[in-house]
């Protein structure tokens, strides 16, 4: 009845308006919105594809491990964790977004076979046997892929890689760029210059007493005496300990008898082998076909057909296939980066015998183990010293353990002394000496010490502090004993630094007078040798230099090598200020272009290809700018 | 509203599909021919793409072998509409450049800016072509052809390039203003940087004069005691080279020390034995610079 009244009603104009309401939203957007739960996940749009929060975190969180891992412990976690990275990433992934639909709208596509031929190449799939199956599928799985979203992925940025290829790698170098390249990179300067030298200056500078007071006057808060703390500390050192540790005969021969094999010499062995060898890259069926030989090459031995010198000799000759061999030597264990030769070696019983091929990255093995040395144990007597040593680490290292809790115990639970923990641990409260907040010597120079001492915890509350482990093995214990405020510096406290501020000051102001009065005298025609002569400078002439003169200050060369080039008759002026704060007056004289020998054809050839692949991945990297703002883009930052 | 029994009902419906049925099969089967025919055009569109792209990757594999031209040849003939041909074209024009045959590498780049779908991979060709025509003389049309590239993000390229024909063209003033653009839309390449630094514009107060000679020692006679009265005397540049005279004493800074009698031949400066590129000089200058601003 219900559809009936339903049909009966959906009639005329009221039905077909709901009816076509309805067809927009699934016109648009298709039924699969409804189920997506729609877009407020996305943190970007481009053109047609969204990339999800989730898809976003995982990429983040792979590349932050990545960044951790290369950048060791001591990150700054401000870098991992901050803004900047974020946006890194995304701007990464919406590049790979980008290229991935110029790759489909350029019909850029990986076939089947390039695919494979791909995922067979990849150095992390490999195994000493090549490409391995299981290991593809475990790391797949690991990092949370289906076999083919990796391959669709896979296929995306191999077609985007040959676009990238293609236009990186056709960039031109023009002959006549080239050598104009040379020209301005070789490019030599004649140069003389005269050095004022600021050491001068401040020796010579001359600060009166007015001018003391009233720069302490007016920068008082400048001069203060640091605030400064005494401390008691506990210490305990591993090394303290091991010296009161004494060990006795018995024990020494239990620890010997325990580890015995450390005291020996491992079982080694020497081996023969015939070797079927492979390139790196061999193909499925050159591979199939030197395991067959190698087989009945093993075989024949193995039946007793041929010995296995006779057989080394026959391979040798066998003019077709170039067949590698003889002794070896002594194979230890770990010698090889695969562990296949030396678990076939070890599983040989006794010499003579000899193994069924072996796949080693070089090609197929057979091997003969040819003698065993066996296993060697020196006497007690000879490894005394290092039993003895060894077994006093040991012990101090759990006496140090033990006793560092009992310190971290005792200062925990009687927070207003450490006596008692003196007492238990029977090691003397020791005196530090005053120190401030950038420390002071023996254990106040380590700056865990200083900023625990200067904490609220140990200087406000003036509880023990926690145990600081101020390096491996060396632990200390402080509370505070005195304090002394930051107090005002008088004037006398202060003399030594005021002056040197204010000589330095005054030899500036003098310096930059002095270069100034050069530099126009020089310009009215005076030479720089003889007006080095009279303001006591240095005159240096270096003739012609290069950019990169190893003999000259670098930020004269910078100065030097962006003066305009003189005419002929004339200089170039210019002024350069060293970090030391010397102060230069220089000339160029005259320019001298790079000539087309100054580089060997070595270097041509890399500058030709540095220059190439600059030019090369910047257009691509404008092809990719431009496409990005082409494709619309919509990235929702505060999802992040 | 009317009531209908079943067999009237029955009866319309007969009626309905009398008039409207073959008109719904047609549909129907027309509908379903440009399905398949849509899904057998795709599938066959893909699979030309991917034998493209094979032949593609076996001709860049062959790059720096004999057959690296042939092989691109080939895949020229075989696909042209596909942009394979356009990514090979690329190629080509290089491997036909670093063969110092600039002819072939213009052809391959017309042939990509007449044929590249994407815009900014014509422009790319388009500032090759410049480069190639450049070398073999053809500076107007050169200067032309950077003229049409448009994509705003190759500004700086084309900027770049103008400024080197400029300066080839002893264009001093329009070649400093081509580079500083070209900076202005790198954000900071060193290569350009250097280009626009040695063209500096010389200004009263950085170019003057070569200064004389210092005055040779004079013992006998009391120094002069204000040497800027000196009448500046243009002299050549290698004239002035000296060798560098001793510090004097800040107490005699007013006396001429002894120097070198300007007229002793002097030798122009020994060049300095320039350290090769890969040591300090020339590698900071190409190494990538910070990552442009994609806009």
């Amino acid at each position: 009845m219900l559809l009936q009244k339903i049909r009966d009603h959906a009639k005329g104009w009221f039905a077909y308006t709901i009816i076509g309401l309805l067809i927009i939203p699934f016109a648009v957007w298709g039924i699969n919105y409804y189920f997506e739960g729609g877009g407020p996940t996305d943190v970007a749009v481009v053109g047609d594809s969204k990339i999800s929060l989730q898809e976003f975190q995982r990429a983040y969180q792979q590349q932050r491990q990545r960044l951790q891992a290369m950048l060791g412990s001591n990150t700054d976690p401000a870098l991992l964790d901050g803004p900047r990275l974020k946006q890194e990433m995304l701007r990464q992934l919406i590049d790979e977004r980008v290229l991935n639909q110029i790759a489909r709208d350029q019909r850029l596509r990986i076939g089947d076979q390039q695919l494979h031929d791909a995922v067979m190449a990849l150095p992390i799939f490999q195994q000493s046997d090549g490409f391995n199956r299981t290991l593809y599928e475990q790391l797949l799985r690991n990092q949370g892929y289906t076999a083919a979203m990796f391959e669709e992925g896979l296929r995306q940025s191999l077609a985007t890689e040959q676009l990238r290829d293609s236009v990186v790698a056709s960039a031109l170098v023009t002959p006549v760029e080239l050598e104009s390249l040379i020209a301005l990179l070789k490019q030599q300067r004649e140069l003389q210059y005269v050095v004022l030298s600021l050491a001068k200056y401040v020796t010579q500078a001359t600060v009166d007493d007015a001018a003391i007071t009233d720069y302490f006057e007016k920068n008082k808060e400048r001069f203060f005496n640091p605030e400064q703390v005494r401390v008691q500390f506990i210490e305990l050192k591993l090394a303290q300990i091991a010296e009161g540790i004494v060990v006795s005969e018995d024990e020494l021969k239990a620890a010997y008898q325990e580890q015995i094999a450390k005291y020996g010499r491992p079982e080694e062995r020497s081996a023969s082998h015939i070797l079927i060898p492979l390139p790196l890259n061999a193909s499925q069926d050159t591979v199939e076909n030197a395991r067959a030989k190698a087989q009945q090459i093993a075989d024949s031995i193995h039946s007793g057909g041929k010995s296995f010198d006779q057989a080394l000799q026959e391979t040798k000759a066998d003019p077709a296939g170039a067949v590698e061999g003889g002794e070896l030597g002594v194979i230890g264990k770990g010698m090889f980066d695969s562990p296949a030769f030396e678990n076939a070696l070890y599983a040989l019983q006794k010499a003579g015998e000899v193994s069924g091929p072996v796949r080693m990255p070089s090609g197929f093995h057979i091997i003969r183990l040819d003698a065993i040395t066996p296993a060697q144990v020196k006497p007690f007597e000879e490894v005394r010293e290092s039993v003895t040593k060894d077994l006093r680490q040991q012990q101090a290292e759990s006496r140090f353990y033990e006793t560092s809790q009992t310190l971290t115990n005792l200062g925990y639970e009687h927070p207003d002394s450490l006596e008692l923990a003196a007492q238990a641990l029977k090691v003397p409260i020791q005196d530090s000496d005053w120190f401030s907040r950038k420390g002071g010597e023996g254990i106040t120079a380590n700056p865990k010490v200083t900023e625990s001492a200067f904490g609220e915890e140990v200087l406000k509350r003036g509880v023990n502090s926690e145990p600081l482990e101020l390096e491996p093995s060396h632990v200390v214990m402080i509370r505070v004993k005195e304090h002394k405020d930051a107090t005002p510096r008088t004037l006398e406290e202060s003399r030594e630094d005021i002056v040197k501020v204010l000589r330095e000051q005054k030899a500036r102001e003098a310096i930059a007078k002095d270069a100034e009065t050069l530099k126009t005298r020089a310009a009215q025609g005076g030479h720089l040798q003889t007006l080095a002569r009279e303001l006591g400078g240095e005159f240096k002439n270096v003739g012609l230099v290069g950019r990169d003169a190893p003999s000259v200050d670098a930020a004269v060369l910078d100065v030097a090598f962006r003066l305009p080039q003189p005419e002929a008759g004339k200089v170039a002026l210019g002024t350069a200020a060293l970090a030391s704060g010397d102060q230069v007056v220089l000339e160029v004289v005259r320019v001298a272009p790079g000539q087309k020998d100054a580089l060997s054809e070595d270097e041509r050839k890399a500058l030709t290809q540095q220059l190439a692949q600059q030019t090369g991945s910047g257009q691509f990297d404008k092809l990719l700018g431009s496409q990005r703002v082409k494709i619309k883009v919509v990235t929702h930052a505060d999802r992040l | 509203m009317e009531q209908y029994t079943d067999d009237e009902r029955v009866e319309d419906l007969r009626k309905w599909w009398t008039e409207n049925g073959s008109s719904i099969v047609i549909g129907i089967v027309l509908g379903l021919i440009a399905i398949f025919g849509w899904q057998y055009w795709s599938s066959y569109r893909n699979a030309q793409a991917e034998k493209a792209s094979q032949a593609y990757d076996a001709f860049v594999a062959a790059v720096g072998k004999s057959d690296a031209g042939s092989r691109g040849q080939a895949l020229l003939t075989d696909f042209p509409k596909s942009s394979y041909a356009v990514l090979a074209a690329l190629r080509l024009a290089k491997l036909a450049l670093d063969n110092g045959d600039p002819a072939t590498a213009m052809q391959r780049l017309e042939w990509v800016i007449g044929n590249a779908k994407l815009d900014e991979l014509k422009d790319i060709a388009r500032l090759r072509l410049a480069q190639v025509q450049f070398t073999t003389g053809q500076l107007t049309e050169a200067q032309k052809l950077l003229d049409s590239v448009t994509t705003a993000s190759l500004t700086a390229e084309r900027e770049a390039l103008k400024g080197d024909f400029y300066l080839a063209g002893n264009d001093i003033a329009k070649a400093r203003t081509a580079y500083a653009a070209a900076l202005a839309a790198s954000s900071g390449n060193r290569l350009l940087q250097l280009k626009l630094d040695n063209l500096a514009a010389p200004t009263p107060d950085s170019v003057v004069p070569a200064p004389p000679a210092p005055p040779p020692p004079a013992p006998a006679e009391p120094a002069k005691p204000e040497l800027t009265e000196v009448a500046p005397v243009p002299v050549t540049s290698r004239e002035a080279v000296t060798e560098p005279a001793p510090v004097a004493e800040p107490a005699s800074a007013t006396e001429p020390a002894p120097a070198p009698a300007p007229d002793l031949p002097v030798s122009p400066a020994e060049p300095v034995p320039a350290p090769i590129i890969e040591d300090s000089g020339a590698t900071p200058i190409l190494a990538p610079a910070p990552a442009t601003s994609g806009q």
